[in-house]
C-alpha cells in the first residue's frame, strides 16, 4: 500500500480529512489532510464571534499552502531538532497567533497533526515546545507509520513554488 | 456555487476568511515579484528602504506578513521597485472558472466519498463504499466542506 493509499484510508475512516479551498474555483494544487483535532477545531462553531473569525483567518493562512500560493520563508518553518522533520506553519496575525504542526508525506503533501497557541508555547528550548513536537511525531506514527515523514531541511525541496528565502533576510 | 445577491446574513467565519485569502494572494504576488526582482536585478530591502526614506526594518515587517501591509504601503513597494499594481480583477462566484486540477492525494481521498443534496433544504446524504448515510447536522461549516468536496 502506498502512502498516497494510506493517506486515502485514513480520510476514510475519519481520521485525516483534506483541507480544501473554501472559495469557489480555487484549486487544491498541493494537498494538506488535517488530523481530527484540528479539523474538529477548524469546523466546530464558536460562540465568541473574535474567537469565529480567527479561525476564518486560519483557514485562510492553511489554503495558502493548499491553493498553491508562493510560500515564503515566514510562512513555513522547520522545526528544531531538523532531524524530527517537524515543520510549522505561522498564522500570526491577527493576534493570537497559532501554530500548525505537521510533517511532509510527500512533496507538497503536508499532513497537519496538531497546533498551539503562540503564546502557550513560551521560549524555543520550553517544555510546551517540546511537547508540541513530540505530539506531532506521535501523531505521525499513529496515523501513518511505517511511512517516514520527509527529511528535507529546505523547503523548497518539500514545496514546489516556494520562494528563495536568501532575498528576505 | 454562491450567490452574493441574496439577503441572507453572512456569517463572521465567512466574512475573515475571506478577508484574509485576499490579504493573502494580494501580499503572495507582492514576494514573489520582489524575488523575482531580486533575484533578476539584485535590488534588496535596503535599497527600496533608501528610495522610500524608511528603515530597512519596516521593508522587512512589509515583507514578512500579509497583515502588516495596506494599500499605500503596497503601491509604495512597487513604486521603490518600479512598478505598480493592476487593480484586481472582480470576478463573480457564479464566473469563477472551474477548477481544472486537484492534487493526486487529495483526488486519492476523495473518491473515498462523494456528497449529495437530498430534497430538503440541510438534508445531506454520504455515500462512502456505496454505503448511503444521511448527514445528520446543521454545523454550517460541516456542510460547506462537505459542499466544497461535492464540488471539487
Amino acid at each position: 500500500m502506498s502512502i498516497r493509499d494510506v493517506i486515502a484510508d485514513r480520510c476514510r475512516r475519519r481520521m485525516l480529512f483534506p483541507l480544501l479551498p473554501h472559495a469557489p474555483g480555487a484549486a487544491a494544487e498541493r494537498a494538506m489532510f488535517v488530523s481530527e483535532g484540528l479539523w474538529q477545531f477548524m469546523q466546530s462553531p464558536s460562540p465568541d464571534q473574535a474567537w469565529d473569525e480567527r479561525v476564518g483567518e486560519l483557514q485562510a493562512d492553511l489554503e495558502r499552502f493548499v491553493t498553491g500560493d508562493p510560500i515564503d520563508p515566514k510562512y513555513l518553518f522547520l522545526l528544531s531538532p531538523t532531524s524530527d522533520a517537524v515543520w510549522e506553519i505561522r498564522s500570526t496575525r491577527p493576534k493570537p497567533s497559532i501554530r500548525v504542526l505537521g510533517l511532509f508525506a510527500a512533496k507538497d503533501v503536508f499532513v497537519a497533526t496538531n497546533f498551539a497557541l503562540r503564546s502557550e508555547l513560551g521560549g524555543w528550548q520550553s517544555r510546551e515546545w517540546k511537547a508540541a513536537k513530540r505530539a506531532a511525531k506521535a501523531r505521525w506514527r499513529h496515523l501513518l507509520s511505517p511511512y517516514q515523514p520527509l527529511g528535507a531541511t529546505n523547503y523548497t525541496e518539500l514545496v514546489s513554488g516556494a520562494i528563495d528565502g536568501r532575498y528576505f533576510r | 456555487m454562491d450567490d452574493t445577491s441574496d439577503k441572507r446574513k453572512i456569517e463572521t467565519r465567512r466574512l475573515s476568511y475571506f478577508r484574509q485569502r485576499f490579504k493573502n494572494r494580494v501580499f503572495s504576488h507582492l514576494v514573489e515579484f520582489f524575488a523575482r526582482e531580486a533575484e533578476v536585478s539584485g535590488v534588496t530591502k535596503r535599497d527600496i528602504a533608501s528610495k522610500l526614506n524608511r528603515d530597512p526594518a519596516q521593508i522587512t515587517r512589509w515583507l514578512s506578513n500579509p497583515s502588516n501591509l495596506t494599500l499605500e504601503t503596497i503601491s509604495d513597494l512597487l513604486l521603490a521597485l518600479n512598478a505598480e499594481p493592476n487593480p484586481p480583477k472582480i470576478v463573480k462566484f457564479s464566473d469563477a472558472a472551474r477548477r481544472n486540477y486537484t492534487h493526486p492525494f487529495v483526488e486519492s481521498a476523495l473518491e473515498t466519498c462523494r456528497v449529495e443534496r437530498g430534497k430538503g433544504a440541510s438534508e445531506y446524504f454520504v455515500y462512502e463504499h456505496s454505503k448511503k448515510f444521511q448527514l445528520s447536522t446543521k454545523n454550517s461549516n460541516e456542510v460547506q466542506n462537505l459542499l466544497t468536496r461535492e464540488n471539487m
